[in-house]
């Protein structure tokens, strides 16, 4: 009898925690998919109107 | 000058938006000093901070510092540029909501109530503001920044609010709600 009450306490235990499992995993990787942006630096140097960047912006991406 | 650029981002679309808006926000702090470039009266520096990079948000600052020749003192000015970075669309202030971000209090970000919070932070010593401030009439940069949430915080370039020796102010704005 008391090896029937373990078990199904053991049963019990299970669908609460699988769930619980579950619901973790699926967070992380839903937390996983946005990763953070990579930023690459750029470096200009300029004199008068020999600006990359204004050409840069003149060009159609 | 140094600018950002995205690398990464699975949406070719987002990444294209977000770096031609970079692109055109830094080239328009040149393009308002092109006269004085050209005739090489003024010396121009471009550096950039990233404020926040995760969750889908990317907020950024551009700095522009120098100093034109014959000037009583140097220039500072400090733009904040927002995104989302999966679909590539800019945040305003206005359209926080959109992003689904928990604050600490939910933010509605007008004209009146940043005045408002200036003159509190005035009075605590965190603003200085000009003598004869009758407020902001539009609503100012901003970038997002923190680590356990998520932080506005308003940006007030000189004159704008304060006097020059203030510097560029940070103000800011979610805790104050």
């Amino acid at each position: 009898m008391k090896l029937r009450k373990i078990i199904a306490g053991l049963a019990l235990l299970g669908l609460i925690a699988m769930p619980m499992v579950a619901g973790a995993a699926a967070k992380t990787v839903v937390k996983d998919d946005i990763k953070p942006a990579t930023i690459k630096t750029v470096t200009d140097k300029y004199k008068g109107w020999n600006c990359p960047i204004l050409k840069l912006k003149t060009y159609k991406m | 000058m140094s600018y950002p650029q995205v690398e990464n981002l699975q949406n070719v679309a987002a990444r294209h938006i977000i770096n031609r808006d970079i692109i055109d926000t830094t080239a328009k702090f040149i393009e308002e000093r092109q006269k004085q470039i050209e005739d090489g009266t003024t010396n121009i520096k471009v550096s950039y901070q990233v404020r926040f990079n995760k969750d889908s948000i990317l907020s950024l600052t551009i700095l522009e510092e120098g100093q034109d020749k014959g000037a009583a003192h140097a220039f500072k000015t400090m733009k904040g540029i927002n995104y989302n970075y999966l679909t590539g669309q800019k945040i305003t202030l206005t359209e926080l909501d959109k992003i689904g971000k928990k604050f600490d209090v939910a933010p509605e970000f007008t004209v009146d109530k940043i005045n408002a919070t200036l003159k509190k932070q005035a009075k605590e010593g965190k603003v200085t503001l000009l003598s004869d401030f009758k407020g902001i009439t539009t609503l100012p940069d901003f970038y997002m920044s923190g680590k356990f949430g998520l932080d506005i915080y308003g940006i007030f370039n000189p004159y704008e609010v304060g006097p020059y020796a203030a510097g560029i102010q940070t103000v800011s704005l979610t805790k104050y709600y």
